[in-house]
């Protein structure tokens, strides 16, 4: 109750998480129901308008869009989650050792993570795409390899300021192990600015994961995505601007939802941030 | 600053071997024969061999590897396996598209950025400030090559010198070219520009409310004056290391606008060979791109120190 009395007191991270919510229950929901069905193809109603033929319209296929957008939102998800969340495994295993460590190995594990970055995600997939073939699996390892060194830096940075604080100091003295502190105090003290790192990645993931399957990498027809919907519609464009507007806005929505998420957690979590935010 | 220079030159000769040896291990030590995904599941032994020899396959690792960095070194980046040109030819062409593509949506994002980021600075709170925060959140939300099908949508249907698809080439006039590539250059800049935004916004803020602002207020200097004389010299280090950040994404974005307006450039190029598996152009355009990415972070670097003599003495 606490805890929602807080939400409202923010009208971002309130619209996040409704956003947020709404894009997971469309892509659980579509597990076991969506409005039409996303296979079946009706030539009469190819291209119709939206509430023409259900309620966001039917396709070049005739195929129900409401339904394939709802597909769409699981298989980005699919995509997404696994791959953001693998990629923040690893990174945060780099950062806290890095941050632990400092002196030669901190500075090695921070040059290889600045090369990683210089790989753009894209150009992963690519890669990967050419040697195994474009599925959704050669998505979610660029998008995980990209969020390594994303990970990684955000880790190191808040711990190696919690590394400097006298309670760590003290547990040292203690005779703690340099692990047990990483994890029983480190970690728990910057779970917050992982958290809010986590929504915000994985609003970029969503993004890729479009632009991926824009030029062919990730889920194969027929299982439908929304960077694919894009790709098909294009032919479309002037007389079934719907085919567009649709997977576009259910992109823009999904994406932005996780952003106002983060900002919103920051805004509530970061003390420091608050009152930054104070001059916005 | 002689030293500081020595020293990049050598941790970014670093970084670029490690990438090309990156690259090289992806496409080269994945399973998969590239000679036999050339030609087929039907191929003969004695032709597959062939190709292998030709291809240089047979050698071992480290000297192919070798050869590689040795023939890139020389200005030799490969034959591309489907076209069967020289992939520099190949490279040279494309460049002229999408290196004033991304110029251009990094100049329309910057002046729009970091413009408005100083403006709703200055005027924080007002309805200026407010709109563009919405619309930063829109930028960050539409990917751009989303952005890009609804300006084909929207935009070239009213505006016929803006028609989208394809690229006249410089050689039909400067003006018909970058009408080509405006549009696309607007939507890759979007995302970019909403960054910018953000963070010239925010540490404008901080430099607003520094003494020697409010000196030079008192002084009764004028807020243009203070925007441009004081506030931006000083916010332009985190902007700059922002922008260096975002050179991965943006090069990700361009491949894609490319394949929306269909342009002839690197990243249509790339595309098609990821699709024809033509591993020497996907191994040569990845070292070129990701190389790109290493210089012009190192490059931003550089002006920064140049900009900011605290830097250097440090």
């Amino acid at each position: 109750m606490i805890a929602l009395s807080r939400i409202r007191k923010h009208p971002t991270l309130l619209c996040g998480l409704v956003l947020t919510v709404l894009l997971i229950a469309a892509a659980l929901v579509s597990f076991v129901w969506t409005p039409g069905d996303p296979v079946r193809l009706r030539i009469a109603l190819r291209l119709k308008a939206p509430l023409e033929a259900g309620l966001l319209g039917a396709d070049q296929l005739g195929r129900d869009m409401a339904s394939l957008v709802m597909i769409g939102a699981r298989n980005t998800l699919i995509v997404a989650w696994p791959a953001v969340l693998a990629g923040a495994c690893v990174g945060i295993l780099l950062g806290s050792f890095a941050a632990s460590r400092r002196g030669r190995v901190d500075r090695i594990i921070m040059r290889v993570c600045d090369v990683t970055f210089a790989f753009p995600a894209l150009l992963i997939a690519i890669m990967i795409g050419a040697v195994y073939g474009g599925g959704p699996l050669a998505a979610i390892w660029a998008i995980a390899l990209f969020n390594v060194p994303v990970f990684a830096r955000v880790t190191r940075g808040a711990a190696q300021k919690i590394w400097a604080m006298d309670y760590i100091l003290a547990a040292k003295a203690l005779g703690k192990s340099r692990w047990a502190i990483a994890i029983e105090d480190v970690l728990p003290n910057i779970a917050g600015v992982i958290i809010i790192q986590l929504m915000v990645q994985l609003a970029m993931a969503i993004i890729m994961e479009a632009g991926f399957s824009y030029v062919g990498i990730g889920f194969a027809p027929p299982d439908p995505s929304w960077g694919r919907m894009l790709k098909e519609a294009q032919t479309y464009i002037g007389i079934a601007p719907h085919l567009i507007l649709v997977p576009g806005c259910a992109i823009a929505f999904a994406v932005l939802g996780l952003n106002l998420l983060g900002d919103g957690l920051r805004d509530m979590l970061d003390p420091a941030m608050r009152r930054r935010n104070h001059k916005s | 600053m002689l030293r500081l220079l020595a020293g990049k030159v050598v941790s970014v000769t670093i970084s670029l071997l490690v990438v090309s040896v990156v690259i090289f291990l992806i496409l080269d030590l994945l399973p998969g024969d590239p000679a036999a995904i050339l030609l087929g599941t039907a191929a003969q032994e004695d032709t597959l061999a062939a190709l292998r020899q030709q291809m240089g396959l047979d050698l071992p690792l480290i000297t192919r590897y070798l050869n590689w960095v040795g023939d890139v070194l020389r200005g030799d980046m490969g034959t591309s396996l489907i076209y069967h040109i020289p992939v520099s030819t190949l490279v040279a062409e494309r460049f002229g598209v999408t290196l004033p593509l991304t110029f251009l949506a990094v100049v329309i994002a910057g002046i729009i950025g970091i413009g408005s980021g100083a403006i709703a600075a200055f005027y924080r709170n007002g309805l200026f400030d407010r709109l563009s925060r919405i619309f930063a959140h829109a930028g960050l939300a539409i990917p751009g090559f989303c952005l890009g099908l609804v300006l084909i949508l929207t935009v070239s249907r009213h505006f016929s010198s803006l028609q989208p698809g394809g690229f006249p080439g410089w050689s039909a006039g400067f003006m018909p070219a970058l009408y080509a590539l405006l549009l696309p250059a607007l939507a890759l800049a979007a995302s970019l520009a909403s960054v910018l935004f953000r963070v010239s916004r925010s540490v404008m803020i901080d430099v607003i409310r520094a003494d020697f602002v409010r000196t030079a207020f008192a002084k009764g200097v004028s807020r243009f004056r203070i925007m441009w004389r004081h506030a931006l010299p000083n916010s332009l280090h985190p902007i700059l290391t922002v922008l260096g950040l975002q050179i991965s994404l943006l090069v990700a974005g361009t491949v894609l606008i490319e394949s929306v307006f269909d342009l002839p450039g690197i990243g249509q190029l790339i595309i098609n060979a990821m699709m024809q598996r033509d591993f020497v152009v996907i191994r040569a355009l990845a070292l070129l791109l990701a190389g790109g990415v290493i210089i012009i972070n190192a490059l931003i670097e550089l002006v920064q120190l140049a900009l900011d003599p605290r830097l250097r003495a440090r």
